[in-house]
């Protein structure tokens, strides 16, 4: 399991398409908005998922960066 | 089948609380909760549970935290990185220094919350500098003092306000753009004052901004080739501090 | 949702996924950018280019920094840290490094305002003027003035002289009343004469420091960190915290007493329990220099708790300076204040009180101690201040390079204005008391007025003006408030400010720069030039006069309060009021300001006010009346030089100017006669002695009991200064600390079922307040204390305290009463 918490940089000039991407992304929750960036929350159920969803957010177009805020890898749960 | 059973439980409480920390509820078809519509500018910051809501089950192994180690190991500039400055990045970097001041030499605001009782807690990062991928905490640009909340104002203290709604006038002094050189490719005089940013590896040094780092880290002796301004270090004794008009 | 509602409120708990991810999205929606910063442009585009600098005084607290200011085409842009000023050697607070900017915000005062219909609207200077002549000259016997420990020198010199030697009586009083009247009337009382004997540089010298109830961290920032940064010198310092709640200043400290609150008299005893105990008593400086001391009799009446139960005579003026305590009697009386009697009283550890000792009685130590309001808005406050000198001058602990009893100020010329030039009403300039027929004279004959003219009534003190100005009948019906804001500031606002609003008969005028709650129910309001906008001098805690010149304009109509008392006293002179001339017919003012042939330019015009410099003028008239209690001021233009000077300044054989560090100390103060060592010129014993006090610890007038269970402390914070007029417009400061809130324990926040952020409404037996809560926040209450501070305008916490006050200073107590609080 990997629980973490992320700040996601997003264009404005594409914001609405970029959160609408987002939120079909499995795992990630969107939290709050301010000063054009949001804060998310992302689970995954091992690290090499994580990575694999970073990739995918990143890949969304609009979305311009993502900094890690915290990461919780519990290796013996799923 | 009892353990995927608590998971599921568990999905469920903790999808129905972070519906909660961000004000709305979970739909029962959605595994996450819908997000706020565009654009929403939130002033409410959700906060960190207390302990005493966290049940009594025993806990798992212990936690490991990671980050992106690749990124952050042994990719921050070296000395003998070659640095390029351009004129935009000098720019935005100066914007960003502007952004946190009322003037130019004015201490900057804190743009992250603090622990503000604690000197010890700034000195992590700020002692001698830090960067973790595209953030820069800069190095004290002064010598230590022992109460930093003193000079340095919190950008915001999220959880207080709304205050009073009265706009301010004042229109601050410009950070100065660059020293002035005798010749092209003449080290440049120092454009502002030296005071309170004796540490001049603080904003020019290796973790500086890009646009304001110096080309030449390896050199360590600032003042030998840069001339202070005595006017802006108020040393011209010919001038007359003490007459207004 | 009604699953997870039900989850949360049965207790069941959060499961231990739910909570990493309720923690991992708090934690990355801490590090969004904080409104308004980070990647937003600044706020307003910036000058460039050369900047004229010119020195001053911070516009705020009683610690007087030296700035420098930038203008440039009329206006501040940028502000520095004097470094060639002792005071703070090139470093400020956040409120110093911002003080340029609370002259422009938006709403300033700009024009002269009169309420006509409930509204205010703009009257020209010459009405208004006309107007407040109208109503001194119908009745000059109700009129007063209140102003401020931030008046300037000359602006507090020219209403002393305009109420006192014009009017003929002494219905002026300072907002220092509410501030540091105790300081004073503990100096008074110990000394014979006001103000410190030290000053700051004890604190480049102390080993141990002491802060007694007062948060220096916050809130004299610059003097605390004077300290602490010796420690980054490697220098040893054991810093003692003796505190009502933990503060910024604890985390500083070795060690963190928390005492209950009024109990500071017993630990003071329980010190001077311990040092007598050591023989202190028979120390040849003890015996030489001091007198034991105590109180005449008993404050209150048998079975009273209240300011309402003091005994008249008992608490008569006459009686500060007590009468002497025999050896044994004094003895006796701390034999009650046992380290462990101490520790019951007060919670303060007994291996606390003795380690205090300890350190005063060790000749190899330095010991401050320092305090603030916590000692000076109390019931007892001229008593604790008194005995904080007096456990001082026991130990040894005075009159040294480190060792010092010093009282801390609030206001930037509370010392200055306020105690030098004697704004309060039982006082004359110099610090002379009315009450002295020979003083009246002395002053009378120096403003060339006929003897009588100067009351030797004392006026009414703060609380007393309000109340007779809020009554219907009262003594006071036109009220002139300048540079403070009573409205907010005033204990019990319902009773001495509110009830004004049923009194249409009453006028109030305020002069102000900002709209406040003062204004708010003013009924003529004048617009006022602000800090660099005029000439200004202020005196600061350690007695250092600062100057400072003019550097811009003031907005629109906005004029100095110098100038608009000049010019109504010039008003009322024109229309021929005896009391506006002196004995040979001219103007009470015409001496004062006459160039040296005697010519008078028509200053009282404000197009002519600048021609000359009226400041220098007042100064100079006010600076020979400072020699009688011995604090010489030196001529204006030394100041216009130094970076301050701290009195007496003395001339020297080669024309120069000296000021003094040390008061009543052989080398140091000029009065002191050779071979002395120490000589307490002013001492009410007459024999150059100061006291050794005892004073009884007492309870307070309110302490919590089963219908108000807490105690509310009240205080400030370091980004608001006062009332908040000014740095409530500086949008960083205000960002920082943008509202009011109460602070409470985290137990009692759990019995009350309150997280931080909740609606806290605080009760007491006079009015109550609805605040957030704050917990685990800037200073940590002990259980059963909460905390909230003054400086927000919309959350007025003095609508819940006390105005119970010192039978002497006739200081009230904001600083702790009785409440209950539930979730609001």
């Amino acid at each position: 399991m990997a629980i973490g918490g992320l700040v996601i940089g997003v264009d404005p000039a594409m914001e609405t398409t970029a959160v609408e991407s987002l939120r079909q992304v499995s795992g990630l929750s969107l939290g709050v908005r301010r000063g054009g960036r949001w804060s998310a929350v992302l689970e995954t159920t091992n690290a090499a998922q994580w990575r694999q969803a970073e990739d995918t957010l990143l890949a969304i177009p609009g979305v311009v960066d993502i900094e890690v805020a915290c990461i919780h890898y519990d290796e013996d749960v799923a | 089948m009892r353990r995927y059973f608590d998971i599921f439980f568990a999905a469920c409480i903790g999808l129905a609380f972070a519906g909660l920390a961000v004000g709305l509820g979970p739909e029962p078809t959605v595994r996450w909760i819908p997000p706020k519509p565009l654009p929403v500018e939130s002033t409410e910051l959700p906060q960190v549970p207390p302990y005493h809501l966290v049940d009594n089950r025993a806990r798992g192994p212990n936690a490991v935290f990671f980050s992106h180690l690749d990124r952050l190991s042994g990719n921050g500039p070296a000395l003998s990185d070659k640095v390029v400055q351009t004129l935009a990045e000098k720019q935005s970097a100066l914007a960003l220094r502007a952004s946190r001041r009322a003037y130019a030499g004015a201490p900057p605001a804190i743009p992250h919350p603090v622990d503000a009782n604690q000197v010890a807690s700034c000195l992590l990062c700020h002692g001698e500098g830090k960067r973790i991928d595209s953030i820069i905490a800069p190095k004290m640009s002064h010598p230590p003092f022992t109460n930093c909340t003193q000079c340095h104002v919190q950008a915001a203290t999220p959880g207080l306000g709304p205050s009073l709604p009265v706009e301010n006038a004042f229109i601050g002094l410009t950070s100065p753009t660059g020293g002035t050189r005798a010749w092209p490719g003449a080290p440049p005089t120092m454009p502002h004052q030296v005071w309170m940013r004796q540490q001049c590896t603080s904003c020019h040094g290796l973790l500086g901004r890009p646009g304001l780092r110096t080309t030449h880290p390896e050199r360590v002796n600032c003042l030998q080739c840069h001339a202070q301004d005595a006017a802006a270090d108020h040393r011209d004794f010919s001038r007359e501090l003490t007459t207004g008009r | 949702m009604s699953q997870s509602n039900t989850t949360i409120q049965q207790g069941l708990g959060l499961d231990r996924r739910a909570l990493l991810k309720a923690s991992a999205l708090a934690a990355a929606s801490a590090m969004l950018p904080s409104e308004g910063q980070a990647g937003d442009p600044p706020a307003n585009v910036g000058v460039d280019g050369d900047v004229t600098w010119a020195k001053a005084p911070c516009r705020f607290c009683g610690t007087g920094c030296g700035v420098l200011i930038g203008t440039k085409a009329d206006r501040i842009v940028a502000v520095q840290a004097d470094r060639d000023n002792d005071v703070n050697k090139g470093l400020c607070c956040m409120k110093g490094y911002h003080v340029g900017l609370i002259l422009y915000g938006q709403d300033r005062l700009t024009r002269p305002l009169l309420r006509q219909d409930g509204e205010l609207k703009p009257i020209s200077w010459d009405q208004a003027l006309d107007l407040i002549a109208d109503r001194i000259a119908a009745a000059p016997q109700k009129f007063a003035m209140y102003g401020s420990g931030q008046w300037t020198i000359p602006e507090g010199y020219a209403a002393n002289k305009f109420v006192k030697g014009g009017l003929g009586h002494n219905h002026i009083d300072p907002n220092a009343r509410l501030c540091m009247a105790s300081a004073a009337a503990g100096f008074n009382a110990t000394y014979g004469v006001d103000e410190p004997a030290g000053c700051y540089d004890d604190l480049d010298h102390c080993t141990v420091l002491i802060n007694w109830g007062n948060n220096p961290a916050e809130m004299h920032p610059v003097l605390f960190s004077r300290v602490c940064d010796r420690r980054l010198r490697g220098e040893k310092i054991t810093l003692i915290d003796l505190t009502t709640r933990r503060t910024r200043s604890s985390e500083q400290a070795d060690h963190v007493w928390l005492f209950k609150p009024n109990t500071d008299l017993a630990i003071a005893n329980g010190i001077a329990h311990v040092l007598v105990a050591k023989g202190c008593l028979d120390k040849p400086w003890v015996q030489k220099h001091f007198r034991l001391r105590q109180r005449v009799a008993n404050y209150i009446k048998a079975g009273g708790t209240h300011t309402a139960d003091y005994d008249p005579e008992a608490i008569h003026p006459k009686n500060l300076a007590g009468k002497d305590i025999s050896r044994e009697e004094f003895i006796a009386a701390l034999a009650d204040y046992s380290p462990e009697q101490v520790e019951k009283i007060s919670g303060v550890p007994a291996s606390g009180i003795r380690l205090m000792a300890e350190l005063m009685a060790d000749p190899a130590q330095r010991v401050l101690s320092w305090w603030c309001m916590g000692f000076n808005q109390h019931t007892r406050g001229t008593a604790i201040n008194s005995l904080l000198h007096s456990i001082h001058h026991l130990s040894g602990q005075w009159g040294k390079q480190g060792a010092s009893a010093f009282s801390l100020t609030g206001q930037p010329s509370a010392c200055g204005t306020a105690r030098e030039v004697g704004t309060f009403a039982h006082l004359l300039p110099g610090h002379l008391p009315v009450l002295d027929p020979h003083y009246r004279g002395l002053v009378e004959d120096h403003w060339n007025l006929p003897h009588g003219r100067i009351s030797g009534k004392i006026g009414f003190h703060t609380v007393k003006m309000w109340d007779e100005f809020c009554t219907a009948g009262g003594g006071i019906d036109t009220l002139w408030v300048q540079v403070t804001n009573p409205g907010q500031t005033l204990p019990n606002r319902n009773k001495l400010f509110l009830a004004k609003r049923n009194h249409p008969e009453k006028f109030l005028i305020c002069s102000d720069v900002y709209p406040n709650a003062t204004t708010a129910l003013a009924d003529l309001v004048l617009p006022s030039a602000m800090y660099v906008e005029k000439n200004g001098m202020y005196g600061n805690a350690e007695r250092r006069t600062q100057h400072w010149f003019k550097m811009v304009k003031p907005p629109g109509e906005a004029r100095d309060d110098a100038w608009q008392t000049i010019a109504v006293s010039r008003r009322l002179f024109d229309r021929g009021m005896p009391g506006m001339k002196d004995k040979d017919g001219q103007w009470l003012f015409e001496r004062t300001l006459a160039d040296a042939d005697g010519s008078l330019p028509p200053l009282w015009d404000w197009d002519h006010y600048y021609d000359r410099n009226v400041d220098e003028r007042l100064f100079e008239e006010f600076r020979p009346l400072t020699k009688v209690k011995h604090k010489d001021l030196a001529p204006y233009g030394e100041y216009v030089k130094a970076h301050g000077l701290r009195w007496p300044v003395v001339k020297q054989a080669d024309g120069s100017w000296k000021e003094t560090l040390w008061r009543f100390v052989e080398g140091s103060d000029p009065n002191v006669e050779p071979g002395k060592g120490l000589q307490f010129y002013h001492s009410n014993s007459k024999d150059d002695r100061a006291f050794i006090w005892f004073h009884p610890y007492e309870h307070a007038p309110e302490e919590p009991d089963e219908a108000y269970p807490f105690w509310l402390c009240t205080g400030r914070v370091i980004e608001h200064w006062h009332s908040g007029t000014m740095t409530m417009r500086v949008p960083q400061l205000r960002r920082s600390m943008p509202a009011a809130y109460i602070e409470l324990h985290s137990a009692d926040a759990s019995r009350l079922n309150v997280r931080s952020g909740d609606p806290v409404v605080v009760e007491s037996r006079r009015g109550s307040l609805r605040l957030p809560a704050w917990i685990g926040g800037r200073g940590q209450p002990p259980e059963g204390t909460v905390f909230v501070p003054f400086f927000d305008e919309r959350l007025l916490i003095n609508d819940v305290t006390l105005d119970a006050h010192d039978p002497f200073s006739k200081q009230p107590d904001f600083k702790k009463c009785a409440v209950r609080l539930r979730r609001g």
